[in-house]
Order: structure tokens, then sequence, then C-alpha cells
């Protein structure tokens, strides 16, 4: 097995609900590879973001530790966590995150305009192409993002996703606004991008969705347990 | 920076007619507040009659003038009211008197209504014959002099002229020292431009249309008993019948001094006041409420970008510019429209000391308080998870 690109272990993550302290994860450990689909399963609230946003440094847990390929995030220091963060996620947020008043070509190329602000036009556009290539976007880049349909806007959030070429992509409820024939579109896209070699976690409802993944885990009173190995479809 | 720019540009894009609307509705509070603070503020500034009398006996003289409303429409040619027998009488007993003075505004000792009577509005002369009459601290003064700092103080007034008459200015200004208005409130020296002036010197200057009889002795004070003013009244009175006129005058203390005059004239300042309160705690909550829409509107788009790598800084300052633009800055422009309409159509309104110092911490107050929900936000925004971020 390759080396994983995400690694936690013995995160524990508690909030308060009233006066009363409520475990959210329990000591879970959980491992990404390269290339690896890794699906996250659980009824509402029983802390699948929180278990994303801690995996991506939005987060902090109250103790364990997180690898983000190698590297150890320092919870304490969030200019750290961004740069981590920037380097080597992807986010790809329930309801899309898109900028609605904004092109397709703008919200693909946002984290470009942050990150690699000195990036020349040229290069940004061939980025932004490729990314839009990878999620299989084939609409007009110029076209503005409150024309889209649900499953145009969640491949154009998967391609902003990818337009840093990160090497693991997290991804919260892709699906949970589409209908069935484009969940399974959606979740075939991503199979594909991980058979490119990148490493995705996706906090999923959705049967279709876990159906293509190598392996799922199921959240359920704080622990994290693995359902089944499932094989590629 | 460039992005930022742009998306400037969308955010007040797509909050144009909210922008619109919170810029006129704050520039028009502002005027109205800066307009009613203009005008009573200085009254606020002043007091209302003290509380607690002063220590020492204290006495004014009130008159009754049958005809003022002739005098109050004189014009240039005009005798000047110092030359009434009456005030003639009282500018004599002064002039012998270490316990009388008369205090008038320094745009009544001109000649006419002109440039010089405007700018000098809130300069104030004090009539007296002995300097004791101001306290201790006035006990070396000689007369005639200009007391205080000139330099803020009325156009036309130099270190050594006023009018025709030459006056000293002494270096440094008894900060501590009080004087009574005829009114019976406190003033403290410092907050005007303040001359020192001799009843014979006064006389020769004149006061003149269109200030009454009645309003000059309203500006006399005695630190003495009313009984005391008896006599002096009573003088007064008889050289006015003497001339045919038929001028009033009688001594009042200070608990006499609040009439249904009075009475009216304290409501009107007191509403005035509260008015220009409630207009600046107007602009306060409009800013706050309007700041709180605009965060509400824009969080989601920041949360997006912050999340995707926006800079903190970056989105602090873009959404301070867009409170500057809506609120702070239509706030200012209020005001200043205020100042300079009054600057040009005299008389200016006698302004708070260091007001423009005042103007830049209420811009400043302005800008973080309208501000603040957002900058919180902003703030909060790289600990927000991504779905919350995404939700906006």
């Amino acid at each position: 097995m390759a080396d994983p690109v995400l690694r936690a272990q013995r995160l524990t993550k508690r909030y308060l609900d009233g006066r009363r302290s409520r475990v959210v994860l329990n000591e879970v450990d959980i491992s990404v590879a390269a290339g690896d689909m890794v699906a996250v399963r659980g009824p509402s609230g029983c802390g699948k973001s929180t278990l994303l946003s801690i995996l991506v440094g939005l987060v902090s847990p109250d103790s364990g530790l997180v690898e983000v390929h190698g590297v150890a995030l320092d919870f304490r220091h969030p200019a750290q966590l961004a740069k981590v963060r920037q380097a080597h996620i992807g986010l790809v947020s329930q309801e899309y995150g898109l900028l609605e008043d904004e092109t397709v070509h703008a919200n693909v190329a946002l984290p470009l305009r942050f990150v690699r602000p000195r990036l020349g036009r040229y290069d940004r556009q061939l980025l932004v192409e490729r990314a839009l290539e990878l999620a299989h976007v084939d609409i007009n880049p110029g076209r503005p993002v409150d024309d889209l349909s649900g499953g145009e806007r969640q491949r154009v959030a998967i391609a902003r996703g990818l337009v840093r070429s990160p090497s693991v992509l997290v991804a919260d409820e892709p699906t949970a606004a589409l209908d069935a024939a484009r969940a399974k579109m959606i979740a075939s896209r991503l199979r594909t991008i991980a058979d490119g070699g990148v490493g995705i976690l996706v906090a999923t409802h959705d049967p279709a969705v876990a159906a293509f993944c190598d392996s799922v885990l199921q959240l359920e009173d704080g622990a994290l347990r693995r359902l089944s190995d499932v094989s590629p479809l | 920076m460039l992005y930022h720019a742009r998306r400037l540009a969308a955010d007040v894009r797509g909050i144009r007619r909210w922008v619109l609307a919170v810029a006129l509705a704050t520039a028009f509070i502002a005027v109205g507040a800066t307009y009613l603070a203009a005008f009573s503020v200085p009254f606020a500034r002043d007091g209302t009659l003290a509380i607690a009398p002063p220590d020492g006996p204290i006495a004014f003289i009130r008159g009754v003038d049958p005809e003022e409303s002739i005098d109050i429409d004189g014009s240039d040619g005009l005798p000047s009211v110092l030359e009434q027998p009456g005030l003639r009488v009282l500018l004599s007993e002064i002039s012998r008197s270490s316990r009388m003075y008369l205090l008038l505004g320094a745009d009544l000792l001109t000649t006419n209504g002109g440039e010089f009577a405007q700018s000098a509005s809130h300069g104030r002369v004090v009539v007296a014959g002995d300097s004791r009459v101001l306290g201790e601290r006035m006990a070396g003064l000689r007369l005639p002099t200009a007391w205080g700092s000139m330099r803020d103080g009325p156009a036309g007034v130099t270190d050594s002229q006023f009018g025709p008459l030459n006056v000293t200015r002494v270096s440094s200004t008894p900060l501590d020292a009080v004087i009574f208005t005829g009114g019976g409130r406190r003033t403290h020296t410092g907050d005007d431009s303040l001359l020192l002036m001799t009843p014979k010197d006064a006389a020769r200057l004149g006061a003149y249309p269109p200030a009454s009889v009645t309003q000059v002795v309203d500006g006399f004070v005695c630190y003495c008993a009313p009984d005391d003013l008896v006599d002096l009244t009573a003088r007064m009175t008889d050289a006015e019948h003497a001339a045919g006129l038929d001028r009033i005058y009688y001594p009042v203390g200070y608990a006499g001094l609040i009439g249904p005059t009075e009475r009216a004239q304290g409501a009107v300042e007191v509403l005035g006041t509260a008015f220009a309160i409630v207009s600046f705690a107007t602009v306060c909550c409009f800013g706050l409420a309007s700041g709180e829409m605009f965060w509400r509107r824009c969080r989601k788009h920041y949360g997006i970008e912050r999340l995707h790598g926006a800079s903190e800084f970056a989105l602090q300052l873009r959404q301070q510019t867009v409170v500057a633009a809506a609120v702070t800055g239509p706030a200012m422009i209020g005001f200043l429209v205020v100042d300079v309409t009054l600057r040009m159509a005299a008389p200016e309104p006698p302004w708070t000391p260091h007001g423009g110092l005042w103007l830049i911490g209420l811009a400043i107050a302005i800008q973080l308080g309208v501000s603040g929900p957002t900058v919180v936000g902003v703030h909060r925004l790289s600990r927000w998870a991504g779905k919350e971020a995404a939700r906006g």
C-alpha cells in the first residue's frame, strides 16, 4: 500500500451541548493513501464534517495528531495550517461554495489567485482548463455560475478543488444536493480522479458514492469503524 | 490586490442600492445632527443656570422697555445703545465699583453689522472698572487688555488693536477664572476669546443695534445683594424718565433669574440638545445595523475566499472600504456640509474647542463601530468549517 497522504491518529473532539460535554470523535484513526478513495458515512450530526474540518486544519482537535504528506499539523499556528492546506489539500464544500456572481473560470481559478498570485494569465488558463477537464466540466468557462445546474456546479466545485494539483481531495457531501443519476456521475468522476493518483476523502450519506470507494468507514458515537472493502466499479 | 479591487467593485455592485440608501440616509441624519448640535451644544456647554448659587452674594439688573421694538430694528447710523441715559448711569457706576461688570458679545462693540461683527460673534468683552471683579488671578491686569489667545479669536482683533482702541495682550489665559454671564450662567475663561475693557472705552466703541437696551443690561453682574442695587436702578429709571423714555430697571437676585422667559429658553435649549444627541445616536444605531446587514450579505463570499486562501488583511481592507464609502464618508460629509455652509453664512456658531480633533475621533469611532461585526466575522472565518463557510 502507498504511503498515506493524509493520516490522523487518536483524534478526539468534544463539543459543549448545553452544559454537557458531548464526545464527537473519540480516539479516531484514519488514513488516506494516494489513489485511495475513502468514504466516511454516518447519521446527520455524527461528526463527519467536524472530522473533515480537523483533517484539513480548519478546526483544532482536543487531542490527536494529523499529518498531511508527512507534515504534522500545528493547530496553534494558523499560518502553518493554511500553508499545508494550500500546498496539499483540495477542498470541495457542501452546497458547492461557489461565488455566484462570478464565472466558471473565475471560480476555478480562485485558489490560484491567492496561493500563486504571480502566475501568469496564460499559465493560469492552462491550469484551469486542466482542472475542468479532470472534473469533466464541458461547459463554457465564461458562463456565470448562477446559470448552471446543480450537477454542473458540483463539477465546477470539484475542478476548483483540483486546480492546484493537490495530493488529497477532501469533499464534504459532494452529492447531497443532486439526484441519483447526477450523484452517480459525480462519484464516477471522483473515482477517475483517484485512479489518477489523488487521495480522496468523502463524507457522504449516499450509498452510490460509497460504492465507488476503496473503503467505507462508519462514524457513530464518536468511533470510526470500517464497514467494508469495496472494489472499484 | 488587483483581484481584491475587482471583488470590491463586485461587492459594491451587488449591494449598490443598499450602499446608496445607507450613504444618503447617513449623510442626511449627519446634517441634521450637526445643525442641531451647532446651535445647542454651546448652550449645553455653558450649562443651564447653575443649581448651586455662587458662594457670595450676586445680583443682576433687568429692564423693561416698551419701545424696544424700535431699537432692535435699528441699523447703521443710529446712536449707540450705550448712549442711552440709563446705560450711561450704569457705565458710570461700573467705573467706580470693584464689584460690578458688564459682559457683552464682541460683535456688539462694532459700528456695523458687517464682516467683522459676523466673525467676531464668539468673542466676549468684559466691561469693568476694576479687574478684581474677575477674580484674584486678574488682579494685576491693567485695562484695557486683550486677554487670551487671539489667534483663533475674532478676525480684526490683533495683539494691539480692537477697533480704534489700543489693547494689550496678556501672554497666558487664566483657565481657571470663572465669570458669570448676566443670565446667571458660569463661563470658564479659555473657551472664548475674552477682552477686558474700561467703561469709558466701551462707551467710545459703543454697543450698536441690533442690540437692545434690555439685552445689554442683561449682561450686568454685581457681586452684591439685590438690595444694594435698588438705588442704582432707581437712578437709571429716573435718567430714562428725564429723557422722556419709559424704560424701567429693577434688580434681581440669583433666585429671581428664572422666570417664564428663562424657563422657555431652557426648554428650547434642552430640546435642541436632546434632538442633537438623538440624531447622533441614530447615526450610530443606523451605522451598526448597516454594518450587521453588510456582514450578513457578504460573509458567504468572504468565507469562500478565505477558505481558498484569501488573506485576512485583504478581506478586512475590502470591508473597511465598503463601510467607509457607505457610512463613515457620508457621515463626515454631512458634518462638513453644515460646517462649510455656516462658515459661509455668518454668524458662525461657536464651535466646540478642538472640533477638528473631535470630528476625526468621531469618524474613527463610526468606522470601528460600524465595521466591528464584520471585523470579528472576517477574523473568525479562518476558523470556520468548510460547510459553514460555504453556507454563509
